[in-house]
């Protein structure tokens, strides 16, 4: 009987072990496959993922998370789209590029941010910015062209920082940079950096109870950074900067009503 | 038919999940935040036709020829859930809007607004009568349906919660799309679009039509609104004294009061509804308090 009995927690032990070696190899691999994906933004055109996130690009609730259940339905991955398509381009060309202000739109950003990839992305963005459309062929566009730029992020980041200035130059140009910086695949700093840009100008009023296009785009930053969980402190040398630049007292007040709005407990803990 | 099966699922799940309001957060509109800045930043952003909603309906409906036009539902979602997030209520019986996914609302409204999945769009008075039937469902705000976006000067004063419907010129033709609107910065309208864009778009219409890239004279740039279902006056209904007596603990240990008389409707049947999996438990006095003071 001792026999068996040796032999039965001998088994025990083996099967334990092999439970437990499956479960810390299942564990490696999970770490081992986000690693995979963080490195995924950073991975050159070359480098194809194998199971893709999906694009961030639902945003959550302002003010905190709210309770909820997780749905039961979970969300296959997709296949991630690394290059522009052609079906994509030609949407572009024959559907939007049309327009002659869509084209001078489009040739005036290409000015600005060169003929690179990245670049090209960017004025092709831009010049969407004037267009819409429910057909389900735009909605493919949008992904295809959502996706092409977050695998450039990088590139398309250095572009958006580098060209700031002429960026900034025409209002509806700026605020699809700011829609695009929010919606980029980056991590949190550089997106703070992007959307930070959007801050650091005057916030100019037009007259007493309107502002300026240019001061609506400095409250589409905050609301974007605020989607995007962006930490206050990463925002604050934008703001103060644009604050010093801002030296109408009624710009100031309008300019701290809208940092109170989207960062109230932070705002509030100090004066700029 | 999965899909309204699916619905009827959602619809089936009746909890109520009450939270406690303020008279003054369930009554009276939010005051703006400046002379030039009157927005509601709860407000979040949802996007249509992610590959995460198709996919969703392609698992809940077996459909899997998803053509995306899905503004109007999205466009509702950020709307509703924002009603939510500012009254700090659960909403309706159906729980959807308490859901933290923005699959789970945009997908139960898809099926109130009668949004198809195969053909793609939303019917424009859809829109309204889902959005009338459940903001009538948990008594909080009244419902209009109207042309033209509210002026400035009523937004300021009500603050309304507002989905619109806007003709847009794309070329030589047109095109409806339903955005969300977040408010007045100036005097432009905040707008958020579920193609995934904040827009500002001048309150000031030329020849009817409103400019949203301003600057730029495209063809694609000019929208008319056609519809605006706008939610507001938030105005309370009482409780029944008795209402006020229990205080539910919910399975999830989560424990919630009643609201004493302000901002959940009794008008709309079967709200109170004894929740699976809570027990009711004596009211504490806070809620009683609240109760006397709404009733003077």
């Amino acid at each position: 009987m001792r026999f068996e009995k040796r032999y039965f927690f001998y088994g025990l032990a083996v099967l334990t072990s092999l439970f437990l070696y499956d479960e810390s190899t299942q564990t490696l691999s999970l770490i081992e496959r986000n690693l995979q994906e963080e490195s995924t933004s950073l991975a050159s055109l070359e480098e194809v993922p194998e199971a893709a996130p999906l694009s961030p690009v639902l945003q959550g609730p302002l003010g905190g998370e709210v309770a909820g259940e997780k749905s039961a339905l979970e969300t296959p991955p997709s296949e991630k789209v690394l290059v522009f398509s052609t079906e994509a381009r030609k949407f572009f060309e024959e559907k939007i590029l049309v327009d002659p202000s869509a084209k001078a739109l489009f040739d005036h950003i290409s000015g600005i941010v060169g003929n690179s990839y990245a670049g090209e992305l960017i004025a092709i963005y831009v010049t969407t910015g004037l267009f819409g459309s429910n057909e389900a062929d735009f909605a493919e566009y949008m992904r295809v062209l959502h996706e092409s730029l977050d695998h450039q992020a990088e590139d398309v980041f250095q572009q958006l920082v580098k060209n700031e200035a002429t960026l900034k130059e025409d209002d509806f140009t700026f605020q699809m940079v700011l829609n695009l910086s929010g919606n980029l695949s980056l991590e949190t700093e550089k997106k703070a950096k992007l959307l930070g840009m959007g801050l650091t100008e005057e916030f100019r009023m037009k007259g007493t109870d309107d502002i300026e296009f240019s001061a609506a785009n400095m409250t589409n930053a905050l609301i974007l950074a605020k989607h995007n969980a962006i930490p206050y402190e990463m925002l604050r040398p934008f703001l103060a900067q644009g604050l010093a630049a801002t030296q109408d007292p009624l710009g100031k007040q309008e300019f701290l009503a809208r940092i109170q709005t989207y960062y109230p407990d932070d705002a509030l803990s100090e004066t700029l | 038919m999965k899909v309204f099966d699916s619905l009827a699922f959602v619809g089936t799940v009746f909890v109520l999940s009450t939270l406690a309001l303020s008279p003054a957060q369930a009554g009276s509109p939010l005051p703006c935040q400046s002379a030039t800045l009157c927005v509601h930043p709860k407000m979040p952003r949802y996007a249509q036709g992610t590959p995460s909603i198709r996919s969703y309906i392609t698992k809940v409906t077996g459909v899997t020829r998803v053509v995306d036009s899905f503004c109007a539902p999205t466009a509702s979602a950020m709307v509703l859930k924002t009603l939510q997030l500012e009254r700090n209520v659960p909403l309706d019986q159906r729980r959807f809007l308490n859901s933290a996914l923005p699959d789970d609302i945009i997908f139960a409204l898809m099926g109130s607004q009668g949004t198809s999945f195969t053909g793609g769009g939303t019917p424009v008075g859809n829109v309204f009568a889902s959005v009338r039937a459940i903001v009538a469902n948990i008594g909080l705000g009244a419902v209009q349906n109207r042309v033209a976006p509210v002026p400035n000067a009523e937004f300021r004063a009500n603050k309304p919660l507002q989905v619109l419907t806007i003709l847009l010129k794309s070329g030589n033709s047109a095109y409806q799309h339903t955005v969300a609107v977040n408010g007045a910065d100036g005097n432009y309208i905040k707008i958020f679009d579920p193609a995934n864009r904040v827009y500002n778009v001048s309150q000031t219409p030329t020849a009817g039509f409103y400019n949203y890239a301003p600057g730029y004279n495209s063809s694609y740039r000019y929208a008319r609104m056609v519809n605006t279902v706008s939610i507001s006056n938030y105005l309370p209904a009482r409780l029944p004294a008795a209402a006020c007596s229990t205080r539910l603990v919910c399975s999830a240990g989560k424990l919630f009061d009643i609201a004493c008389g302000c901002g959940l409707s009794t008008a709309s049947p079967g709200w109170l509804r004894n929740v699976p999996g809570c027990v009711a438990r004596p009211h504490n006095a806070a809620c009683n308090k609240a109760q006397v003071t709404l009733l003077k």
